[in-house]
């Protein structure tokens, strides 16, 4: 995939992948504020099962969305969040600690994946 | 001989997809585009645009894509409008079903900007030249 750059030269395509590092700066966040629900709740295999299942969709949109406004890594690290997150609500039992610990690693990675890829975006 | 392909209709809910997908099939492919963001929508807005083809996202709310297409082959003059599935699943099995559902080909999320009016052209053309 190109990085879009001749793309993203016109004003209106700009402006576009500017609100949409605005949006992928907060999805990040929420996703960092659902995986620490995930730990508090972590008794309670339903709300962990709809806390997965947030951050699973929310992923899919990422690994479907970011590559296209020239983010390519941001997209294959979402999805692989997005895979880890499915295996989890596929087991049908609560995740242990390690497999939480997993999780809370990879939404960090994944927050430093797009902090990282933005960067020049937004210099 | 290959008829032209003008009007493009697009079933997405991600807004910032849409958005990018109208610039690049304007911009770059030169085609009309009508976006919707459900099934339900596009259903209503079939007749009014009368798309040449439909670009349909997999993973909708409510009616998922193979449900809206299923809907789409019921509405008169729409029985044959080629169909390409969009998503961003990578599992073979998916695709495999994607294209034994009725649609002429599957397309990956995320889209390059810069080819997909290509992608479309070169599965459009293949789909007619059969």
């Amino acid at each position: 995939m190109s990085d879009g750059g001749n793309f993203f030269d016109d004003r209106k395509a700009h402006a576009l992948r500017a609100a949409f590092i605005e949006k992928l700066v907060d999805w990040s966040l929420w996703l960092e504020k659902e995986t620490s629900n995930i730990e508090t709740s972590s008794d309670n295999s339903d709300a962990v099962t709809q806390h997965l299942q947030a951050i699973s969709e929310l992923t899919h949109k990422i690994a479907g969305t970011a590559a296209s406004f020239g983010f390519p890594i941001t997209s294959q690290n979402a999805a692989k969040l997005e895979e880890m997150s499915e295996r989890l609500i596929n087991t049908a039992r609560a995740p242990n600690s390690s497999e939480i610990t997993a999780l809370i690693e990879n939404v960090a990675f994944l927050s430093q994946t797009i902090a990282r890829e933005i960067s020049p975006a937004t210099a | 001989m290959t008829p032209e392909l003008t009007n493009i209709l697009y079933i997405e809910d991600e807004e910032y997809l849409q958005q990018i997908v109208q610039m690049a099939l304007e911009r770059v492919g030169g085609f009309t585009v009508h976006l919707c963001i459900g099934g339900e929508q596009a259903l209503a807005e079939l007749d009014e645009f009368s798309p040449d083809l439909i670009l349909l996202d997999v993973r909708l709310p409510k009616m998922s894509g193979p449900e809206v297409l299923e809907e789409i082959r019921k509405c008169a003059g729409f029985e044959t409008t080629p169909v390409i599935f969009v998503t961003a699943s990578v599992m073979d099995e998916d695709l495999d079903a994607y294209r034994n559902s009725g649609a002429i080909d599957v397309i990956s999320k995320p889209f390059d900007p810069m080819k997909l009016s290509d992608e479309i052209r070169t599965i459009w053309k293949r789909h007619h030249d059969v």
